[in-house]
């Protein structure tokens, strides 16, 4: 199996991946640092994937997602499952005073993360099959005061893959939206310890199991369904002290 | 930052923890300040705990570098748990040669402790197999250390002291069946399991004795030996028997005494009556705890002891007079551990494991009366010129401890000034 990741160093990647190579899948790691792609690459190896190889982008500068796709196609064979992990979870202070920080965020979390699934659809759809996984959030299902600003753009993710999910009805190629709760990385490491926090690998096996049952949307861990759910309908006051 | 706890969950116990993500993000403290590797926290003691109250957490540190299966070498980071390790190797046919009571440790901090496992005998400790590590020091070095440079032999057994292990290269050990064949056989003193175990040597992998603390009377007392080795690799993929007749031991500790009182006296049972071999897979027969996570906290809040010591084999009288002060203050666990270790050396001096016979029980901890039997117990161990395991301590007195362990002059000499453990206060301030 041929499996594209973007945004691969990502925590949640890696973890995906690991159960991936014990199966002898071939992965393209597209990072923005080598260095930790390529420790990230002999992990992969050592755990029994058939080939690790590390390609360079940085999505907050090129619009290059297409290209990339392409390149991937023709270099490295053609794609069975893309993995769209890439994402930037600034403070909601710092985008809500700087512009400039919130398009980039933008480009990195929304434009470049569909950008990836559209060329990765449109390749697939012609050969009638292959697995599109996108890294949402449950916070794009409710505008909370804390950090609104980054779950609009998980928000976008969501809308986005549910339209995608039409267009792609009957060709074969699933794309699923994965919506994690708080997980261990190094995006929440400044976070304050707590005990909804899920690991990782938590998250690879909701979306293994996403995947096995061909959902269109994976909450995980499982449970953030129904809290997600209670805090969908939830009244305005409620939400604004979460 | 989060707190994490020892295994004896005792009071006070407690560190707070940075948990980095790569070695770059790894933060040495201030200039006076002093930091400590935490691997997973299996360590009873204090002998992980940073002495400032802060450590490095290494968990998140677990890659693999590389896994060569057909030379059996495996090079990965230090955060790296045993468990995690044998998910890759096992399906590859190799094993670890040496493995502690449970899977749940570090790379790193089995290094540290120099562990041991069911099989010392014939696989010595931890430290034999390790074939090279990096050391990176608060200087900024960053050292290969391989077997025979001082630093190397200093780091196997020098409880964190010396740096922290990035990565480290292991010698694996083939693996002929995930499977292991076990036997039983009864014993009723020191001597007796110092003569099974001995013929065990011979014809078995792993063995180790478990007995009935509360049975011992005048140097009597009610035990088993369990022996295993790997099965031959034509039966491996037949299924274990079922479980009720499986009955590995767990560790011995007071919080699980019902369970263990039945599954010792159905062992016990069995070994006399039902001789013949089980065919058990091998991770479940060596580290049937590990099915049950966080038993440790069924001790409630005040935390527990382990008590684990070596005798030397012209000492093994010390073991009754030890298990004597132990019956008479009826604490302890209901089963405890003996171990038969071997005469292959170490490449660290400050290892414990020396050749004699360890054993090991547990005490919930009930405050004066429980640290009083532990200081006697101590004085026990130090007047037959044994040692106890700093992997379990948190009460040993300073004294025994420099005496026990001579090299631990060369150990502060080569102490990385940012790194030092409450443990090591104890023992040498
Ligand atoms: C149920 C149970 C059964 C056990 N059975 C056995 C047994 O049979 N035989 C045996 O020998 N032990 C046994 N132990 C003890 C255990 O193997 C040791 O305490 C081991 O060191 C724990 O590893 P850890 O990763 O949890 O390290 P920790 O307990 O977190 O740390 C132990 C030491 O390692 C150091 N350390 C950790 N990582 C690094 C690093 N990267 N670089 C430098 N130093 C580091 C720490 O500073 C500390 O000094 C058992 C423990 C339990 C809970
Ligand atoms: N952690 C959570 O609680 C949580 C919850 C819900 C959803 N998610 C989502 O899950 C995904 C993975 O996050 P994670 O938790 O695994 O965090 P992570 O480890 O920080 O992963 C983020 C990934 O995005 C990459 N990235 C960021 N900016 C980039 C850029 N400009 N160009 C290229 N790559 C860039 C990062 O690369 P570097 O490694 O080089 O920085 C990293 O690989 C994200 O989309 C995140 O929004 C996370």
């Amino acid at each position: 199996m041929n499996i594209a990741i973007f945004g691969a160093t990502s925590a949640i990647a890696h973890a995906c991946a690991r159960r991936w190579a014990t199966t002898g899948a071939r992965f393209a790691l597209v990072v923005r640092d080598t260095a930790r792609g390529d420790t990230l690459a002999a992990d992969l190896t050592a755990r029994g994937a058939a080939d690790a190889r590390v390609v360079r982008a940085d999505f907050a500068a090129d619009g290059s997602a297409v290209a990339l796709v392409a390149a991937l196609e023709r270099d490295f064979g053609a794609l069975d499952r893309v993995l769209v992990a890439q994402g930037v979870m600034p403070s909601q202070a710092s985008l809500a005073a700087d512009p400039d920080a919130l398009a980039t965020m933008v480009t990195i979390n929304m434009t470049s993360v569909l950008a990836v699934a559209l060329a990765a659809a449109n390749a697939m759809r012609a050969r009638g099959h292959g697995e599109i996984v996108v890294l949402g959030s449950v916070a794009g299902d409710r505008g909370r005061p804390s950090n609104y600003l980054y779950g609009s753009t998980k928000a976008a993710l969501a809308t986005a893959c549910d339209g995608l999910a039409y267009d792609l009805a009957g060709t074969g190629v699933h794309v699923m939206l994965v919506k994690p709760g708080m997980v261990h990385s190094p995006m929440t490491a400044g976070l304050p310890d707590s005990p909804l926090f899920a690991e990782p690998d938590a998250i690879a096996v909701a979306i293994d199991r996403g995947l096995a049952r061909h959902r269109r949307v994976a909450y995980a861990p499982a449970f953030w369904r129904v809290v997600m759910a209670v805090i969908r309908h939830a009244p305005r006051f409620v939400v604004r002290k979460l | 930052m989060a707190r994490r706890t020892p295994w004896g969950r005792l009071p006070g116990q407690t560190v707070d923890v940075s948990t980095p993500w790569s070695f770059a993000d790894l933060a040495w403290p201030r200039a006076g300040g002093t930091t400590l590797a935490f691997g997973r926290g299996r360590s009873y003691g204090d002998c992980a705990l940073g002495a400032d109250g802060i450590g490095i957490e290494t968990r998140r540190l677990d890659r693999l570098v590389a896994f060569d299966r057909t030379a059996g070498t495996v090079e990965c980071e230090a955060g790296l748990t045993l468990a995690s390790l044998l998910d890759v190797i096992v399906p590859a046919g190799w094993t670890l040669p040496v493995m502690p009571g449970t899977l749940e440790v570090s790379v790193g901090g089995a290094l540290a402790n120099d562990v041991h496992g069911k099989n010392h005998e014939r696989a010595g400790t931890f430290g034999r197999h390790v074939l090279a590590f990096e050391l990176l020091r608060s200087d900024g070095s960053c050292t290969w250390c391989v077997p025979g440079m001082p630093l190397f032999e200093l780091t196997v057994g020098g409880l964190g002291l010396t740096g922290i292990v990035t990565r480290a290269r292991l010698a694996l050990a083939p693996l002929p069946s995930p499977y292991v064949d076990a036997d039983t056989q009864a014993f009723h003193g020191v001597d007796e399991f110092v003569a099974l175990s001995d013929a065990a040597h011979a014809t078995h992998e792993f063995s180790v004795g478990w007995f009935d603390a509360y049975s011992w009377r005048d140097g009597r007392l009610r035990g088993v030996l369990q022996r295993a080795n790997y099965a031959a690799p034509d039966v491996a993929r037949v299924a274990p028997r079922s479980a009720a007749r499986r009955l590995p031991l767990g560790l011995a500790s007071p919080a699980l005494t019902p369970w263990a009182i039945r599954r010792f006296n159905d062992l016990y049972h069995w070994s006399q009556t039902r001789p013949g071999t089980q065919h058990v897979d091998f991770r479940r027969y060596l580290f049937p705890l590990d099915a049950l996570a966080d038993w440790n906290r069924l001790y409630g809040a005040r935390g527990f002891f382990q008590l684990q010591c070596a005798l030397p084999m012209e000492a093994l009288a010390g073991l009754d007079v030890l298990l004597a002060r132990i019956a008479a203050a009826r604490e302890g666990s209901f089963l405890a551990v003996l171990k038969r270790f071997g005469t292959l050396r170490s490449p660290s001096p400050m290892s414990f494991p020396l050749p004699g016979v360890t054993l090991a029980l547990d005490f919930r901890n009930r405050g004066v009366s429980t640290a009083r039997l532990l200081a006697d117990a101590a004085a026990i161990v130090a007047e037959h010129g044994g040692r106890i395991y700093a992997a379990k301590d948190a009460t040993m007195p300073g004294a025994l401890f420099r005496a026990a362990y001579p090299a631990w002059t060369a150990l502060e000499a080569a102490r990385d000034p940012r790194l030092q453990s409450r443990f090591w206060q104890r023992v040498t301030g």
